[in-house]
């Protein structure tokens, strides 16, 4: 039981980064290399908040706050830097972010982790079942169904959502109906980078914030938005939370030293099996 | 034996029947002409018999054995092609452009290639010498090591087709080759496949699929004529000519009755003291450092119809995107109600009152018809009760679409994608409606009702600018037109005028002097008769 | 025109690395090992250069194809005592072969998802070097045996460097070679018009594994070189961010696949860094400014920089 929870509380972590990912990706066709590192300055924030207030809500602006600014950051280099460079570019673009981000927090906080308290709950703990599970793990779980299923009703729901659907299914042919389509692409950025700044609020009790946690959770993030068929919401929580189980799971059985190797192989048996990934039949294109 | 004997070929995309019976043979040296209005199927033929899509059903042989099922072991097999729209190597120089051509008859492996064995050095040689060769006789303009990206339209045009003849094919398919050429090039060309076909030490067969009819009758030994993905009718071009299911498959089931729906006298001209809504200064556009509109003055007023005609590559797209915001206006001016458009994005335009219904319709094929309406409003600031009245209006004045606004927009016919398209774009009420090729997989009747909508905005005092290649649904309508060929206006002045130079034009190029009768026929086909 | 080029490439090539050689051999023994590391970092970029650029493959599995070199060379002279100038093009054999594998296997995936399945398969490869007990030294990695000749004396470290500086000029000449050959036109044709390209007869699949097979090649060399310098290897070297790095690298050098931007960029994005040591705390934030200035100001990378060469206007390298 502690396990399953552990595992889906991992998982529920890199569905957050994984779905953020996949909003940009779908809007833009930019794959956000950064990703971990908006969560990394995110979980910053929040540690200094947690350090000068104990009120959550603060806490909890500043960490999706400073998200979101690190995000358009990445939005600004990846399309106001880089307006007619080629996707890889501005991939790679994304890449510089990440670089400059990492030596500046590691210029301002050193290396050493920093250790944080968990949100809103502390360090309790509750019996279900007979086992112990951490309030913090089940709060991670709790929060990114929640997000998940708002981003869900906000991409399929309202005028925005549609609109933004619109600019990633053809730019040009929004742009001629009136939509603005640079603010709908920052808005994605923007919403992801919210979702790192969650991330970064609920990971940081469990890792410790320190400059480089964002290279530990990127490709597990990648590895789960691909196995979600990386244009899906839905698909990249799913990803998500089943690669989080396979990993807790990988430790028990083959020892810490193989997560890598087995979560990638996994990866790589579906790829070659469905290059498309698990769940694109549900993904959000029918064309 | 014919060459290539394909019969009864099928291919379905999504519930539109592309290809529906489709026969065609070509003998061994034979030069074969394809024709059929836009969306009769031509360029989906090509694609199947080189291996790019799977038919559903029906046969095709070359030289006694099945066609290859991809297009790599189609080109071994001895099928050289080219693309409709040109489909050079930008990274590479004209004559590696052509030398990728001989990839099929060349050796050299990688071990040969990164050491140069003398083999692979003779034959790299060779390549060379026989790429610069044939660069030379399609009447290539440039030095044989001019990188390819920045050339004109009409060199690339020849490039291919150097290229595909340097992969020393039995068969060789021309989709459009003429298309963007200059009168003079469209000579070039034309001499240049009847000495391939009398010269050639192996016999060289050549299939051409061509708007321009004159030309394909002047130059073809026979004919293929193909509608709705049917072969209507194979011959001599006399033959052709002469038969009445031909040319009513490009005037439409409607034919003569058709016509004579339309106004006789076009509305009259808007008064010159009108304030324009819409004015081009030499106006300069492209791609990269090309400029595809090289020097367009235009203006246009409230209340006009205003068409522009031109093949296939003159540039009518790309006049209209720009104007509408990409690619960017790179010289001259463009006026808004007399305020500068240029630099503005496309959506910054599209507020401001100009909506454009690009070719293949301007819809989000993944949404339903009323998101579709629905986002169009973008930076109208409409109230929901404000978006509902004029979403209705437009129910109103197309009724089918009222009828299916829950379906994905991607699974509307045609017709019904067009009329989604105008709606999106008159939801916006715009001063400037800017359509492209509006007619492309249009039936006739639908056209004809597509008239009369176009006819009904412009009477609303809306100015409407319409590019066309099939003019003859639209010519009757407008007070004004425009003749549009490599990137300029070659004539403008009222529409029928136009439509008449056109028809001199035709007729020197198709090389058929005043040859009354088959001129007439020629013209009919290509202009459905209107003069 | 020359029907046959007077000097032949190949011997271009090897005077050309000789020169360079002599000249690196006046260098002070400390930094020619810089040289050294250097030349190993201009192998894979070039190689990769070829994969990404010419042939539009983006892959992250440059790493894993050097720890393939370094182990691998180092396991067949431990193992079965093979001399290491017999090794070394062994594992450069292996090494093509089983990129062409990993390149037919993949075959189906392109762009994002070709970058990560490469980087699964790098991450595979070093679980199993990991856990693979005395074969591969586990978590320690292996030791390097002494390059042994016979007949010659045993090889002082600095010949390595200048040995090493002598196989990325030989390198750097293969990858210009091909990538004007048939071959290399190929390539560039798959990469700018699939369609076309299949028209004229290439076979899209045998070139794409083909060039697989080719920088897996040269990087596996790299590899053993580069294991041979550090006398040994260690898992730890070959992460995913060393293969990140050579990618940035070639991103920098120009993303068309230039030759000449694809050893300019190593140059600049390590020689640089490496002799303003007194940036200290700030060499990261350094690195990533000329990553991202480049981008910003030279879109076709280091090598628009050719432009301004005198007569090299229309010279493609």
């Amino acid at each position: 039981m502690e396990l399953l929870i552990g595992g889906l509380a991992i998982g529920a972590v890199y569905a957050l980064l994984a779905i953020g990912i996949v909003l940009v990706f779908r809007a833009t066709g930019v794959v956000n290399f950064a990703q971990g590192e908006v969560m990394m300055v995110a979980a910053y924030a929040y540690v200094l908040a947690a350090a000068r207030t104990g009120s959550a809500v603060l806490q909890m602006a500043a960490a999706v706050g400073t998200g979101i600014a690190a995000a358009l950051l990445c939005y600004a280099v990846a399309h106001l830097l880089l307006p007619r460079a080629s996707r890889l570019a501005q991939v790679i673009g994304t890449i510089g972010v990440l670089i400059l981000l990492q030596a500046g927090a590691r210029f301002l906080f050193t290396d050493d982790p920093v250790p944080a308290d968990p949100w809103l709950f502390g360090d309790e703990n509750l019996l279900v079942g007979g086992a112990t599970v951490a309030v913090n793990s089940l709060l991670i779980l709790g929060i990114t169904v929640l997000a998940t299923a708002a981003l869900v009703w906000w991409q399929n729901a309202t005028v925005y959502g549609r609109a933004v659907r619109a600019v990633a299914e053809d730019p040009w042919r929004a742009a001629l109906s009136g939509i603005h389509v640079s603010s709908t692409l920052a808005t994605s950025w923007a919403v992801g980078g919210a979702l790192a700044g969650i991330a970064g609020l609920l990971v940081s009790p469990v890792t410790g914030v320190y400059p480089t946690m964002g290279d530990s959770v990127i490709f597990p993030a990648f590895i789960s938005a691909v196995l979600g068929g990386f244009s899906s919401i839905e698909g990249a929580l799913v990803g998500g939370l089943l690669l989080g189980l396979i990993q807790t799971y990988a430790v028990v059985l083959f020892g810490g030293s193989f997560k890598e190797a087995v979560m990638f192989g996994v990866l790589l048996a579906v790829l070659l099996w469905r290059p498309t990934g698990l769940f694109a039949a549900r993904g959000a294109r029918q064309v | 034996m014919s060459l290539l004997e394909a019969t009864g070929l099928r291919v379905a995309f999504g519930g539109v029947q592309a290809l529906d019976g489709l026969d065609l043979s070509v003998g061994e040296a034979e030069i074969h002409g394809i024709i059929g209005p836009n969306g009769a199927g031509k360029t989906t033929a090509m694609n199947v018999l080189t291996g790019f899509i799977r038919a559903d059903g029906g046969t095709a042989r070359f030289a006694g054995a099945p066609l290859p099922s991809q297009p790599h072991l189609v080109a071994q097999a001895g099928i050289g092609r080219t693309f409709q729209s040109s489909a050079i190597f930008a990274d590479l120089t004209a004559v590696e452009n052509v030398m990728c051509g001989g990839h099929r008859w060349s050796r050299a492996g990688l071990f040969g290639s990164m050491v140069r064995t003398r083999a692979a050095q003779a034959e790299e040689a060779e390549l060379r010498r026989t790429a610069a060769d044939w660069l030379g006789r399609v009447g290539f303009q440039f030095p044989v090591d001019t990188p390819v990206g920045a050339l004109p339209f009409g060199e690339h045009r020849k490039m291919e087709v150097a290229r595909a003849l340097m992969g020393r094919p039995r068969l060789l398919l021309l989709d459009e080759p003429t298309a963007g050429l200059t009168p003079a090039e469209v000579h070039v060309v034309g001499d240049l496949l009847r000495a391939l076909r009398r010269d050639s030490a192996h016999p060289l067969s050549i299939v051409l699929v061509e708007h321009n009819v004159p030309f394909i009758f002047s130059l073809c030994d026979r004919v293929t004529a193909v509608d709705k993905g049917r072969t209507i009718l194979s011959g001599t071009p006399a033959e052709i000519r002469g038969n009445a299911a031909v040319i009513q498959s490009y005037l439409g089931g409607g034919g003569a009755e058709g016509h004579a729906a339309a106004p006789a006298v076009p509305p009259p001209a808007v008064a010159d003291t009108v304030p324009p809504v819409l004015e081009l200064r030499g106006m300069r556009a492209g791609y990269g450092r090309i400029d595809v509109i090289r020097g367009v003055d235009m203006t246009v007023r409230p209340g006009e119809l205003i068409v522009i005609c031109g093949r296939n590559g003159a540039g009518k797209s790309t006049l209209l995107n720009a104007v509408s915001g990409q690619p960017k206006v790179s010289g001259g001016e463009v006026l808004w109600g007399g305020a500068r458009l240029n630099g503005l994005s496309v959506s910054q335009i599209a507020r401001r009152g100009l909506a454009l219904v690009p070719q293949e319709r301007g819809i989000i094929a993944g949404q339903t018809v009323e998101s579709n309406l629905r986002l169009s409003t973008g930076g109208l600031g409409l109230s929901r009760a404000g978006y509902r009245a004029r979403r209705d209006a437009m129910f109103e004045r197309f009724p089918k679409l009222g009828a299916r606004r829950t379906q994905i927009a991607g699974t509307l016919s045609g017709g019904e994608r067009q009329m989604l398209a105008l709606a999106k774009a008159l939801l916006r009420q715009p001063r400037l409606l800017l359509l492209d090729e509006p007619s492309i997989g249009l039936a006739p009747t639908i056209l004809e009702e597509l008239g009369r909508t176009v006819e009904a905005i412009r009477a609303d005092s809306i100015a409407v600018v319409v590019a066309e290649q099939n003019v003859w649904w639209v010519a009757p309508l407008a007070q004004r037109a425009f003749l549009m060929e490599s990137g300029r206006f070659v004539a403008s002045g009222p529409a029928a005028e136009i439509a008449e130079r056109e028809r001199l034009l035709e007729s020197f190029l198709g090389g058929q002097g005043s040859d009354g009768g088959a001129d007439e026929a020629a013209l009919a086909l290509v202009y459905g008769g209107h003069r | 025109m020359r029907t046959i080029p007077s000097r032949h490439p190949v011997a271009a090539a090897v005077a050309a690395g000789l020169v360079l050689v002599a000249l690196a051999s006046f260098v002070p023994p400390y930094r020619l090992f810089i040289v050294g590391q250097l030349s190993v970092v201009v192998m894979v970029t070039v190689g990769l250069a070829v994969l990404m650029g010419g042939a539009g493959l983006l892959s992250l599995a440059s790493a894993a194809f050097m720890a393939v070199g370094g182990y691998g060379a180092i396991m067949l002279m431990i193992q079965w005592s093979l001399p290491w100038f017999v090794a070394v093009p062994v594992v450069v054999a292996a090494g093509a072969v089983l990129g062409g594998l990993l390149g037919f296997v993949t075959l189906r995936l392109s762009g994002f998802y070709l970058a990560i399945a490469t980087l699964g398969f790098l991450q595979v490869l070093l679980a199993l070097l990991k856990h693979g007990g005395q074969l591969t030294g586990g978590g320690y990695g292996l030791v390097a045996p002494l390059l042994a000749t016979p007949g010659l004396p045993d090889v002082p470290a600095e010949w390595l460097s200048l040995l090493t500086l002598f196989c990325a000029v030989l390198t750097v000449a293969a990858a210009v070679t091909v990538t004007r050959s048939r071959i290399g036109r190929a390539w560039i044709a798959i990469r700018d018009n699939e369609a076309a390209a299949r028209m004229q007869g290439i076979d899209v699949r045998r070139m794409k594994v083909l060039a697989f097979a080719f920088t897996s090649g040269l990087t596996s060399l790299a590899g053993a070189l580069h294991a041979f310098l550090l006398n040994g290897t260690n898992p730890s070297t070959y992460t995913m961010n060393l293969s990140i790095f050579h990618i940035t690298l070639v991103v920098v050098g120009g993303m068309s696949g230039s030759i000449f931007g694809a050893v300019a960029a190593p140059l600049v994005l390590f020689f640089l860094p490496e002799m303003f040591t007194a940036l200290g705390e700030w060499r990261d934030f350094f690195y990533g400014a000329i990553l991202l200035l480049t981008l910003v100001l030279m879109p076709s990378g280091l090598s628009s920089l050719l432009r301004y060469l005198p007569g090299q206007g229309a010279a493609r390298t």
